[in-house]
C-alpha cells in the first residue's frame, strides 16, 4: 500500500499564560491509502490536536507547529502550501467531521445549500447542480426524503441526522482522506452504530483513508486497520488493531484495555483501574510520560525517555521494558493473547 | 403488578409510577409512563436506556424529588408522597443522590469539607464541629483523597476527584440508599474504572443500595444485579443482569446490545448487528408499543394496544406483544 501521509516529528505547542507547552510531542506516523487508522487516548492526550493540524486548524495566535515537523501528502509538504494549494486542499482532498455537529453546522443556512457550498467551492459547477448533489449526498448518507431535507435547518434534524449530513458535507467532493473527530461520542449507542457502519461503507466505496479519532476502544476494534495510542502527546504504541489487541506491549495500552468493561465480560470482576490521572498539557515530561502511573515502572523509566521497540511488522511500542536488559520476569502484558477474554 | 417481587426486604418500591409534563396548553410529554420495579436491599438496580427515554426523570421522580403524576413509590413500605416535616427530613437523610456532572453539581465558592459537612450539619448527625471534622476526613479517606484535601477549593481538582468528592459529600449522612445518575459518563476511561470500583467498595463496606442510571450497557452489566431497559418512557425489560444480557427478548434490547461496540476486533468485526431504523420519536404517543415504529418484528397488535409487562422467567420481565 502506498503512503497517503506522512507526518514526521511532529510538535505543536500552544501559548497561555503560564507560558508554552508542548500539546503535541515529536510524533511520527504514516497514513496509508484506502487504510482506516485510528488515534486512540483519554482526553488533553493531543489527538484532536494531531488531527486539526492535518487541515491547517490550529490557531495562528497561539498555537505553533514547530519547524522541524512535517506533513507530506503524496509527498508534497502541507506546511509549506501556499494559500490556492491550501484552498484546493482542504474540503476536496481532505474532509472533517467534528464531534458536535450541532456546532459545527451553520444555524443560519439550508442543510442543502451548506453541502452545496463546498462543491461550489471546489468544481466549476451550476447552484442547481450543486444542489442536485447535494441531495445526492443526503441520499447517500441515509437521510430519508433529501429533497424535503436539504431545505431545513440544522435545528430541524436529529442529532444523528445532523451527524449523517456533516459526513454528507465531508463526503460530497470525494476526499481521498477523510478526518472523523470523535464522529459518534455525543449520539446514542443505536444511532453510533448505524453511523459507524454508514463510515464503514463509504470508506469501502471510495477507497478513502479515514483518520478516526476516539477515545472508545470497542468502536476502534469495530473499524480500524492500524490504530495509534496517544498519551501525553506521544504516541506510545502504534500498529495493526489485531497486533495491539491481542499482543498488546505498552503498558499503557494494556492498563487502558482492561479497564474499560465489556459486554462479554463478567459481572461484579473488579476493573484494573489505572491509579493516578494523566499529566496536565503544562507539565515538565522527563523521562517516560506514563512512568508516574506504569505499574512495571523501573528508574530509568523516570530518567530517560524510552526508544521505539518494532515487533511484528510496523508494531512499535515506546516503553523500556522491552529493552534487552530490562527485568520483565512479572510482566503480564508481554504474554498478549486475547484480553478479552483474561479475567 | 409484579407480585414476584415482593417481599420483606425491599427498600423502594415503585408501582405504576408516571410523571407527565405539560408542554404548553394541549399537549403533555408523558417522561415516564405506568412503570413499576422494585430495589431491594443491598442490590444494585440499573435503569439503561438512550438520551431522552426518562430514565433521569424516572430515578428523581421514584425518590420524590419531582413530584409524581400518579402511582405510587413507597420507601421502606412508606408511601413518600405522604411524608411530612420531620419525616420527610429523614428520607433525605437515608436517600442520597451522586450527580453526573461533578463540574456544576458542586458548589465552586464551597471549600471541601463545607461540602461534605453540609448535610452533616442539616441533619444534627455531629454533636460538636470536631466530631464534623473527624467525619469530614473519614469521609475524604473512604473514597480516596488525601485528608489534606479537606480545606482546599473546588476548583483545584480535576473531574475524577470531584466526583469522588460528590461521593463522600452523599455518604457523609450515611445514607442506606443511593440515586447514581451517570456517575462516570463525564470522565475519561481511566477514571471511569477507578470510581466504579470505589463504588463496588463502599457498597460492600457500607451494606448500600444503588439504583444505578446509565446509558452504557457495559458498565451497567458490570455493574448491576439486576437491570431495568427503559424505551420512551417505559420499561420495556426488566430482570437479573446475568439473565437479560444472556437472553435479551424484547427486540429493543436485542438491539441494544448488539450496538454497543466490543473491544475485541475479530469478534466485533465478524458480529452482525441488528442495526434500528430510524431514531426514538417523541414521548406524546398515545396507548401503543412505543417502540412500533423501530421493531423489525411489528405487527397490528402493537400499533393498537400497549403489550403489559410479562414474566417470561422467574424475575425476568418483558413488555411485547411477540413474546
Amino acid at each position: 500500500m502506498n503512503k497517503l501521509v506522512e507526518i514526521k516529528n511532529l510538535e505543536i505547542s500552544f501559548q497561555d499564560f503560564h507560558g508554552a507547552f508542548k500539546a503535541v510531542r515529536d510524533v511520527s506516523f504514516d497514513i496509508y491509502e484506502g487504510e482506516a487508522l485510528a488515534l486512540v487516548g483519554e482526553s488533553g492526550c493531543g489527538k484532536s490536536v494531531t488531527a486539526k493540524s492535518l487541515l491547517g486548524l490550529i490557531p495562528e495566535k497561539d498555537g505553533s507547529i514547530a519547524e522541524k515537523s512535517e506533513i507530506l501528502y503524496q509527498g508534497e509538504n502541507i506546511l509549506t502550501y501556499s494559500k490556492k494549494r491550501w484552498k484546493e486542499y482542504c474540503g476536496q482532498e481532505c474532509g472533517m467531521i467534528f464531534q458536535d455537529a450541532m456546532a459545527a453546522l451553520n444555524p443560519t443556512v439550508k442543510i442543502g445549500d451548506q453541502i452545496a457550498e463546498n462543491l461550489r467551492v471546489h468544481q466549476k459547477i451550476s447552484r442547481k447542480a450543486a444542489k442536485e448533489q447535494a441531495i445526492a449526498a443526503l441520499r447517500m448518507a441515509g437521510i430519508p426524503q433529501p429533497e424535503i431535507r436539504a431545505e431545513q435547518y440544522p435545528h430541524e434534524f436529529s442529532g444523528g441526522m445532523r451527524q449523517r449530513s456533516m459526513i454528507a458535507m465531508a463526503m460530497i467532493c470525494q476526499p481521498r482522506l477523510l478526518i472523523a473527530d470523535e464522529p459518534t461520542t455525543a449520539l446514542d449507542v443505536t444511532i453510533q452504530a448505524q453511523i459507524m457502519e454508514l463510515m464503514k461503507s463509504l470508506k469501502e466505496k471510495n477507497r478513502m483513508s479515514l483518520l478516526l479519532i476516539t477515545h472508545d476502544l470497542g468502536v476502534v476494534a469495530g473499524i480500524a486497520d492500524r490504530m495509534a495510542v496517544m498519551y501525553a502527546g506521544q504516541i506510545v504504541e502504534i500498529g495493526n488493531s489485531r497486533d495491539i489487541y491481542y499482543r498488546t506491549r505498552h503498558p499503557y495500552t494494556y492498563s487502558l484495555l482492561k479497564a474499560v468493561p465489556s459486554l462479554n465480560g463478567s459481572h461484579g470482576r473488579r476493573l484494573e483501574a489505572i491509579d493516578g490521572m494523566p499529566p496536565e498539557a503544562g507539565d515538565i515530561l522527563k523521562g517516560c510520560p506514563f512512568a508516574a502511573r506504569c505499574r512495571y515502572c523501573m528508574q530509568i523509566c523516570i530518567e530517560e525517555c524510552p526508544p521505539k521497540y518494532e515487533f511484528e511488522d510496523g508494531h512499535f511500542a515506546t516503553c523500556w521494558l522491552h529493552d534487552p536488559d530490562a527485568d520483565i520476569s512479572d510482566c503480564k502484558f508481554q504474554t498478549g493473547g486475547n484480553l478479552c477474554n483474561q479475567e | 403488578m409484579q407480585s414476584g417481587m415482593k417481599g420483606e426486604n425491599v427498600i423502594l418500591e415503585v408501582r405504576n409510577l408516571s410523571k407527565f409534563f405539560r408542554m404548553g396548553r394541549h399537549s403533555v410529554l408523558k417522561a415516564v409512563h405506568d412503570v413499576s420495579f422494585s430495589v431491594r436491599k443491598g442490590e444494585t438496580l440499573g435503569l439503561v436506556g438512550e438520551s431522552g427515554c426518562g430514565k433521569t426523570t424516572c430515578g428523581r421522580t421514584s425518590i420524590g424529588l419531582y413530584e409524581k403524576t400518579s402511582g405510587s413509590t413507597l420507601f421502606n413500605g412508606k408511601e413518600i408522597a405522604q411524608m411530612k416535616g420531620k419525616e420527610r427530613k429523614d428520607l433525605t437523610k437515608r436517600v442520597q443522590m451522586v450527580f453526573q456532572d461533578p463540574y456544576t453539581s458542586l458548589d465552586p465558592k464551597m471549600k471541601v469539607h463545607r461540602l461534605i459537612a453540609e448535610g452533616i450539619r442539616i441533619h444534627n448527625i455531629a454533636a460538636n464541629r470536631n466530631e464534623e471534622q473527624e467525619i469530614v476526613l473519614d469521609m475524604l479517606q473512604k473514597v480516596g483523597l488525601h485528608p489534606s484535601y479537606a480545606y482546599r477549593n473546588i476548583k483545584e481538582f480535576s473531574g475524577g476527584q470531584r466526583q469522588r468528592i460528590g461521593i463522600a459529600r452523599a455518604l457523609a449522612v450515611q445514607p442506606e440508599f443511593l440515586l447514581c445518575d451517570e456517575p462516570i459518563s463525564a470522565l475519561d476511561v481511566s477514571i471511569q474504572a477507578q470510581i466504579m470500583n470505589l463504588l463496588m467498595e463502599l457498597q460492600e463496606k457500607m451494606g448500600l443500595t444503588y439504583l444505578f442510571i446509565a446509558h452504557d450497557l457495559a458498565v451497567v452489566k458490570h455493574f448491576c444485579d439486576r437491570i431495568a431497559v427503559m424505551y420512551l418512557g417505559k420499561i420495556v425489560e426488566m430482570g437479573g443482569s446475568e439473565e437479560v444480557y444472556g437472553h435479551p427478548l424484547h427486540p429493543y434490547t436485542k438491539a441494544l446490545m448488539s450496538a454497543v461496540p466490543i473491544p475485541d476486533p475479530d469478534l466485533e468485526m465478524g458480529r452482525k448487528k441488528i442495526l434500528l431504523s430510524g431514531e426514538s420519536s417523541s414521548h406524546m404517543g398515545e396507548d401503543r408499543c412505543r417502540f412500533a415504529d423501530r421493531c423489525p418484528y411489528v405487527s397490528n397488535q402493537c400499533r393498537n394496544e400497549g403489550p403489559k409487562m410479562k414474566e417470561v422467567a422467574p424475575g425476568h420481565w418483558v413488555a411485547c406483544h411477540q413474546i
